[in-house]
């Protein structure tokens, strides 16, 4: 799979700071791509670079094969975590100046304005002002206007900070939509749960650096510590004196009768071994592997 | 349609339908009539005339004191004596008394009793009547009769020629001084829309979705330019409704001015005052004189005018003073986040243009002085200090430096506002000082 932009060896200095140290990360296109890490880790300044609002002071993008240029800002929608509005601008005619200046023509973005305010049920709102719309409706325009001219790639920085659920929802289903429709997604994020859900790979920035690459799927294998979960019924004594010391009990929960332990297993046996030696003393309700959460990994990775 | 003529066609559309902008566009010329007749009508304004009470110790004046627009003599001339005839008008707040003492022509002192303070020019037309009726009584002391009098009286017109043209130093510098204000508020009003509108986007944060399409510095020339246009429409549209204004006005005025001056010439004439002073005293004819003269001499000016230069000029300084100072408000208006921070950074930016302003005066009085020159060559100050000297004449080499320095200076400033403006766009809630610009400046 072809990567739609390589960052290599991203400097970016202030005054007073460095903001990216050193960065680089790939991006496959048609993937949905996490860029974690805390506030003040970089993940803005990167995404400012790769949108081309800053410049970085050393290392290069490819957008394809080619440099990353001003040529291809019509193949980007960028979202940026502080979005706003011409407050006194009237919605539809605000849509189409923004789309006008992601190059669509005027007739084509009207066209395309139109089946998006429909879906999003937010045509009765075409000829009123900004300022006269709840903050729902603000941002349902936002992400209109981030999408309409249709970007192979899509930079969302913190979309769903700010966002009620209702919302929340609604973009997610748009997100995996475009991604099956082969647009590539970049979305920074504090939420972890949507990139468990989303992201397909992640780089988790700390302190300038990135600290972590992968696919989501690799990481938490990098990161897992062999510990399984067993379901099983009979007596806990029985089931403490089977495992005999091999493995570890991490811990032990009981409802209705079923317990619920988590196992720790070395590296010297298998996960077999851990089965053979509980069955012949409870009956075994179920058994799986217990992966980290990005959560974990996230504050695991930070602190180092 | 390019992305920045969009730009330029939002800033323009949007601000034009503004209701401000109706409102501005309406009363502007109102204003600047106002600015205009304002001072011509209350210097018109006939107040309720001084009705005076002259007590007459000489028995000379009696009878032949004209009448003004600030007094009247109506109630006449009285043989009682003063400390009566005070007592009699104490309490009238609108009659005064005029005492001519016996001693007048010795001690050149008369007095004006007044319960309520008179109009300034109540005084003035008093002793400038009694100037005149004395004067002509010590020339016929002398002998000199008053046919003698009036071919003694001179008035020297001294044409102003300058370089075989004749010009009215009046006009050129009512012209000078119009077209220099012009500029100056221009610059001032508009460049600071330009400001504005950068905060606006700035603190709205619809900055950051824009500049990820179009360049920095295409937003803020969208805006400059965009901006520009609106503040070149709003002033064809005072040109022409302060024009319709102006002539409508000034005819009215006109009209005014005719009435009580022919009227006082009836009351001077029942009054029996003698020809010659009347003609000496009232001043309407005078004036109507020198209406006259200025009359031709403005319309040998316009036909002397260089108007290709002036007009030239005036958009060249017009269209550049703006580009210089709204590329440095939008770099100021980038560099904040609200308007109380805007301050610190105005005035700096502004203090040339107000230094300019203030030695106008001493511009177009003495318009080839190496003040003016300085001040006409000097980039910051050039837009309004050079047009205030080109209607005077100006030698051609220093049009030309001072234009080849402003231009030069102007793709410094767009340069420079645009370094700070594509950095102070993204600074949030940070205290900037010229340090930290200065640092942005290097910024990649």
């Amino acid at each position: 799979m072809a990567n739609i932009i390589t960052v290599s060896h991203i400097v970016k200095r202030y005054a007073q700071h460095t903001a990216l140290n050193d960065v680089s990360i790939n991006v496959p296109e048609g993937t949905i791509y996490g860029l974690l890490g805390p506030n003040g880790a970089g993940k803005t300044s990167l995404i400012r670079i790769i949108n081309q609002i800053t410049a970085p002071d050393e290392g290069e993008i490819m957008f394809y094969n080619e440099k990353l240029s001003s040529q291809h800002t019509s193949k980007i929608g960028y979202l940026p975590e502080e979005r706003g509005l011409y407050k006194k601008m009237k919605v539809g005619e605000q849509a189409l100046y923004l789309a006008q200046l992601k190059g669509l023509e005027k007739k084509q973005a009207l066209d395309k304005l139109r089946l998006w305010f429909k879906k999003f049920e937010i045509i009765d709102w075409w000829d009123k002002k900004v300022e006269e719309l709840s903050k729902g409706m603000a941002q349902k325009v936002q992400f209109i206007v981030t999408v309409l001219h249709e970007p192979a790639l899509l930079i969302l920085d913190e979309p769903f900070s700010g966002f009620d659920p209702i919302n929340v929802e609604l973009i997610r289903k748009e997100l995996l939509r475009l991604k099956s429709e082969g647009a590539t997604i970049i979305l920074s994020t504090h939420n972890m749960a949507s990139v468990e859900e989303l992201c397909d790979n992640i780089t988790l920035i700390n302190h300038s650096k990135s600290v972590l690459e992968g696919s989501v799927h690799e990481i938490k294998q990098r990161y897992k510590e062999h510990i399984w979960e067993v379901k099983f019924a009979g007596r806990e004594d029985a089931f403490t004196n089977g495992i005999n010391n091999r493995f570890f009990i991490d811990t032990i929960e009981t409802e209705h009768n079923i317990h619920r332990v988590h196992i720790k297993i070395p590296n010297e046996f298998s996960p077999n071994d851990l089965l053979k030696s509980i069955i012949p003393v409870c009956e075994v309700h179920g058994f799986s592997e217990i992966l980290p959460s990005m959560s974990e990994i996230f504050i695991a990775a930070v602190k180092g | 349609m390019s992305k920045i003529g969009l730009i330029i066609q939002r800033e323009y559309t949007t601000r034009v339908r503004k209701k401000s902008f109706l409102v501005m566009t309406i009363l502007g010329p109102l204003l600047f009539a106002g600015i205009i007749f304002a001072p011509m009508l209350i210097a018109n304004h006939v107040s309720k005339a001084r009705r005076v009470v002259v007590v007459d110790e000489t028995k000379s004046f009696t009878g032949i004191i004209p009448a003004t627009k600030s007094t009247s003599y109506d109630y006449g001339y009285t043989p009682y004596p003063i400390s009566q005839v005070r007592k009699l008008f104490s309490d009238s707040s609108d009659v005064s008394v005029l005492y001519i003492p016996s001693n007048i022509i010795e001690s050149s002192k008369a007095i004006l009793y007044s319960k309520t303070d008179p109009d300034v020019t109540v005084i003035s037309d008093i002793e400038y009547s009694l100037d005149n009726i004395i004067e002509r009584s010590k020339m016929k002391a002398n002998k000199l009769d008053s046919n003698t009098i009036d071919q003694v009286k001179t008035n020297v017109d001294v044409i102003n020629n300058v370089n075989n043209k004749v010009t009215n130093s009046i006009y050129n510098l009512a012209l000078g001084y119009a077209s220099s204000i012009l500029i100056y508020m221009f610059i001032f009003m508009y460049s600071v829309q330009v400001m504005r509108g950068v905060m606006e986007e700035k603190i709205n944060r619809i900055v950051e979705v824009i500049i990820s399409s179009v360049k920095p510095f295409q937003l803020m020339m969208g805006k400059v330019i965009g901006v520009c246009l609106v503040g070149l429409t709003q002033f064809l549209i005072w040109v022409v409704i302060s024009g319709i204004l102006i002539s409508v006005g000034t005819g009215m005025i006109e009209q005014q001015q005719i009435k009580p001056s022919n009227a006082r010439m009836e009351q001077t004439l029942k009054q029996g005052v003698p020809q010659q002073q009347k003609v000496n005293i009232t001043g309407s004819n005078i004036s109507k004189n020198e209406a006259m003269n200025k009359g031709v001499s403005i319309i040998e000016n316009l036909e002397n005018t260089n108007w290709l230069l002036v007009i030239g000029c005036f958009i060249f300084y017009f269209l550049g003073g703006y580009l210089l100072y709204s590329s440095l408000f939008a770099a100021i208006g980038s560099a904040v986040d609200q308007e109380t921070e805007t301050q610190q950074f105005m005035l700096p930016v502004t203090a040339p243009l107000i230094l300019s302003i203030i030695i106008m005066q001493n511009i177009i009085r003495d318009p080839q002085s190496a003040l003016a020159v300085w001040f006409s060559i000097i980039p910051f100050t050039s837009p309004i200090a050079m047009m205030a000297r080109i209607p005077f004449g100006v030698a051609i080499w220093q049009v030309l430096l001072s234009m080849v320095l402003l231009l030069t200076t102007i793709f410094g400033a767009v340069w420079l506002a645009g370094r700070i403006y594509r950095v102070g766009l993204l600074m949030y809630g940070k205290k900037i000082t010229y340090k930290e610009l200065g640092k942005w400046l290097f910024y990649k």
